[in-house]
């Protein structure tokens, strides 16, 4: 008793409520959806007995085929613009942490978080309006260029977070016992790093893989990611075969943040 | 040109200067280092030491002077093609590595083939005595251990000069000490030059061939540790190796010999004259709290005070005196006997101050 | 003079380690902006583009009404300005509503033990690795008026119709704090972990109560994380698109309903949608500044 009276200096009632509230408010939507997604009912709101059928659809169904295309533009996509945002990410996070405070550091630091910091929509407008001054074909280069862009910052802060983390002198080290740059590089600080880069990996990709709104403007007609493809048919309304893509995407992301975070762990064990 | 003509010499630095932005970290510094010497660099944190010593092992460049390595001029060397390797303050041991891959690391970076690579690891850490221990992670091993792994990682490529940067800090008191004796057999018997850098002075009067003391990126003195604990060429080192007082003073008298200081307004010291001073020069007068012995009422003494403090301290009694003329003077005595209790606070008492060791230290 | 030993280390490799991510951004980025801004003062084409002609028009047309036939004196145009301010409101709302709720909740996350801690954190994670466009028609399923959430209420008896809460300022409000709230949970939890709890207990030790030590001990030095929180929050809630289209409807326009409508098919005006989108840039760049400002005199007294 005593104890727990003490105990409470840093304890306030009422808090643990708002979390568990902050949790439900967070997971009751995708739950609600991942449920109606088995619903047999064709009517989105009466509840027919569990099924399959909605799975089914989007896999064999009408729309199936222009799932699958937009899928895999989605996934090829984010694959490619997150391993440029991860290796540019690498280098600029290498240079920008590594080096003494110089001039330019800020500014440097201000051109690499600019694509956080700018508003969405904003990068979209004028991503759209510089491909078409240029006269580039909006298509599958221009939503993966925009999203390589895009993606940078979100590889570099788990990078440069990792990086900070690791003491110079390791580099230093096998610098002083003869390593070349690359060798001190390759063989001390990337193994080091790794954890940091896998998670930036990650990130990167589900950020490109998410990505609504800067696809939608740069993407030009003939093309549909996942999400663009998602957004066109909820203009009709809300289909259970939606509510099914949602639910496999959902597991997807889970997939994603479950691997990250076991890296992360990794991470700190080996520390 | 320095380092070329002289064998002996490994490590000769001239004029040195390092500046970061408007810090200068190193102010004309020039010392010479010589081949199998356990060469000390002490002084307070921020006095230049450690970046002597990165710039020695190439971590740091040169904003101006030479720096020869067996007269080989070597300050555009980077790093890697210098045969100099350190021991870090943190060890530095790569932890994703074997402790047996550690040791080897700088034997693989210059090509070595794999068998002898092995071999020589296995050398190394048998004489750090940690043999069995090859196989394991250095997150496995404690602080001691890292550290023997680190002085075998740095001694294995055979470097012709080893820096060690406050390689013993992280260790408890106990494993300190002992660490020094076994260093110290370690360089007698590899016959390596060892650069060592601490801001301990009992490390370093207890191991050091030679001690550069240092101070705000200024060579102070250079000598062995009885040279300046005995001779100390200023009021910096004189305060910062052992303990002192130092009391202002003029000098009354001098020859070539001796001179004679005022310590109080009626008492004077005739000490030797090692640093030429002059009469009438201004400065303090260091006097070694035990070289002076105290004595009671019964013995005529020239010098007097009341006893302000006592504290016992174990092996020795430190007791503070207030002279007439109100100024403080500490005074050490060895508990040779039972008799803790030598004088008690309040107690007048006499003082008899061994003349020839003390020293008076310009201002 | 020993320029080699400076490069032998990564820091001498700066230039050419970052010359990728700056050629990026800045080819990629930078340079539509600028674009964007010459844009903003063209004239406008009719079947969606521009004509190379200089031209105030846009930026006229955002601030000023000169009647249909551009003949009337000018007066001040509130439409689109009305837009902005109540973005800024709704941005304002959901970044309380996420500090309301998120605060407790990092506070909360942060005096747990380790383990606790991790799970919890991993549960906050979560719904944002969730796709956003997922996340926001999962919320808009949930609160149609014939969706599950009034389903139950009416099934338990607590209200006879549907509450009507689709394409109002609240589920508006509701869909940003949604997509958002993790920004806010994170850097406030980064905060007080690193808060000294001994703080705490010596404010205790000296009379003040709980809540006093909170508000006097606790919150002004988690401030940092609880300004971090609530700029990530409010910067992409000002612009977001989602939110606002989906739950907001027709009626409730924000800045990015209105910046989208500019370049959807024939009947936008490029023009006019990069003077929005130049407005809106400026405004975030305002408020970044005001932060940048707070960030380094707060580095100053450290």
């Amino acid at each position: 008793m005593k104890e727990k009276a003490l105990d409470q200096i840093k304890r306030y009632p009422g808090f643990f409520p708002m979390a568990v509230l902050c949790l439900f408010l967070l997971y009751t939507p995708l739950i609600i959806v991942m449920i109606y997604s088995f619903n047999d009912s064709p009517s989105i709101t009466r509840w027919g007995g569990f099924s399959l059928r909605w799975y089914e659809d989007v896999f064999f169904g009408l729309e199936a085929t222009k799932l699958r295309k937009a899928a895999w533009n989605s996934v090829t996509i984010a694959t490619m613009a997150a391993i440029c945002a991860t290796v540019i990410a690498t280098a600029a996070a290498v240079g920008m942490v590594r080096s003494a405070a110089w001039r330019g550091k800020t500014a440097s630091f201000a051109i690499l978080s600019l694509p956080i910091m700018v508003p969405e929509i904003v990068t979209a407008v004028a991503t759209l309006i510089f491909f078409s001054t240029i006269g580039f074909k909006a298509g599958y280069a221009t939503i993966l260029i925009a999203h390589i862009v895009f993606c940078i910052p979100f590889a570099y802060l788990p990078i440069a977070a990792r990086l900070e983390g690791i003491d110079s002198n390791y580099e230093q080290a096998a610098l002083d016992l003869y390593a070349s740059r690359w060798q001190a590089f390759k063989r001390v600080l990337l193994p080091l790093l790794a954890p940091g880069i896998i998670s930036g990996f990650l990130l990167a990709f589900i950020i490109s893989l998410d990505d609504f709104i800067i696809t939608n403007f740069v993407k030009g007609a003939g093309i549909e990611t996942l999400p663009t493809a998602i957004f066109g048919a909820i203009r009709q309304g809300i289909k259970p075969n939606i509510m099914a893509i949602s639910t496999l995407m959902l597991l997807v992301s889970i997939l994603f943040v479950t691997v990250s975070y076991f890296v992360g762990r990794m991470g700190e064990t080996k520390k | 040109m320095t380092g070329s003509d002289q064998a002996n010499v490994a490590v000769a630095a001239n004029s040195l200067f390092k500046n970061y932005g408007s810090v200068e970290a190193l102010k004309d510094v020039s010392l010479s280092i010589n081949d199998n010497e356990f060469f000390t660099l002490l002084g307070p944190s921020g006095c230049g030491k450690t970046t002597l010593l990165r710039i020695i092992a190439g971590f740091e460049a040169i904003t101006a002077g030479t720096l020869f390595l067996h007269g080989k001029n070597i300050a555009d060397l980077p790093a890697n093609k210098r045969p100099v390797n350190t021991v870090f303050q943190n060890y530095s041991l790569f932890p994703h590595m074997t402790v047996a891959d550690n040791v080897g690391f700088g034997l693989e970076m210059q090509g070595k083939d794999k068998q002898h690579i092995k071999q020589r690891a296995g050398e190394m850490l048998e004489l750090v005595q940690l043999g069995e221990y090859a196989d394991r992670k250095p997150s496995q091993l404690s602080g001691g251990q890292q550290q023997r792994v680190a002085l075998a990682r740095a001694l294995a490529p055979q470097p012709e000069v080893l820096l060690l940067d406050e390689p013993l800090s992280a260790l408890d008191l106990k494993l300190r000490k002992a660490m020094r004796i076994e260093l110290k057999q370690i360089q007698e018997n590899a016959g390596i030059t060892f650069i060592f850098v601490t801001h301990d002075q009992e490390e370093a009067l207890t191991m050091s061939d030679r001690i550069a003391v240092m101070s705000q990126g200024e060579l102070q003195q250079l000598g062995t540790a009885t040279d300046i604990y005995q001779e100390p060429k200023n009021k910096f080192v004189a305060d910062f190796i052992g303990e002192s007082n130092l009391i202002a003073s003029t000098v009354l008298g001098a020859d070539n010999n001796s001179i004679q200081c005022k310590l109080t307004d009626n008492v004077s010291i005739t000490t030797p004259n090692t640093l030429g001073a002059a009469p009438g020069d201004q400065g303090e007068l260091c006097i070694r709290p035990e070289r002076i012995r105290l004595s009671n009422s019964g013995e005529s003494a020239s010098l007097e005070g009341v006893v302000d403090s006592v504290m016992y301290l174990g092996t020795d009694t430190q007791v503070v005196l207030k002279l007439d003329d109100k100024q403080s003077i500490s005074v050490r005595t060895q508990n040779a006997d039972n008799n803790r209790a030598v004088v008690e606070v309040g107690q007048r008492v006499g003082l008899h101050i061994d003349e020839s060791s003390c020293r008076f230290l310009a201002g | 003079m020993s320029g080699l030993v400076e490069k032998s280390s990564f820091g001498g490799l700066r230039k050419p380690l970052l010359m990728p991510a700056w050629v990026m951004i800045g080819f990629f980025l930078i340079i539509p902006v600028l674009t964007m801004l010459v844009y903003s003062f063209l004239t406008k084409e009719f079947r969606g583009g521009v004509i190379w002609e200089f031209s105030l028009a846009a930026y006229d047309q955002f601030f000023f009404d000169r009647g249909l036939f551009g003949d009337e004196p000018p007066k001040i145009e509130w439409t689109y300005i009305n837009i902005f301010w109540r973005s800024i409101v709704q941005a304002f709302v959901a970044t309380i509503i996420c500090l309301v709720i998120g605060f407790p909740t990092a506070y909360f996350i942060a005096t747990r033990s380790a383990n606790t801690r991790n799970i919890w954190l991993f549960l906050i994670t979560v719904p944002y690795w969730v796709n956003l466009l997922i996340r926001t028609v999962s919320m808009k399923f949930l609160i149609r008026d014939s969706g599950p959430l009034n389903h139950w209420l009416m099934q338990a008896g607590f209200i006879d119709s549907p509450i009507h809460l689709i394409n109002t300022n609240f589920a508006v409000q509701l869909g940003l704090f949604y997509s958002y709230l993790p920004f806010m949970v994170l850097p406030i939890y980064a905060s007080v972990e690193r808060y000294n709890f001994s703080l705490s207990e010596a404010s205790a030790d000296l009379y003040a109560g709980r809540w006093t030590t909170l508000r006097r001990i606790v919150l002004p030095a988690v401030k940092p994380g609880i300004i971090a929180g609530c700029i990530l929050v409010f910067v992409p809630s000002l612009g977001a698109f989602l939110a606002p289209d989906l739950l907001g409807g027709a009626k409730n326009f924000m800045i990015g309903t209105l910046i989208e409508e500019q370049f959807k098919g024939a009947s936008g005006n490029w023009p006019f949608g990069a003077a929005a989108s130049m407005l809106l840039l400026s405004l975030v760049l305002v408020v970044l500044l005001f932060y940048a400002r707070s960030q380094s005199k707060q580095a100053l007294h450290h």
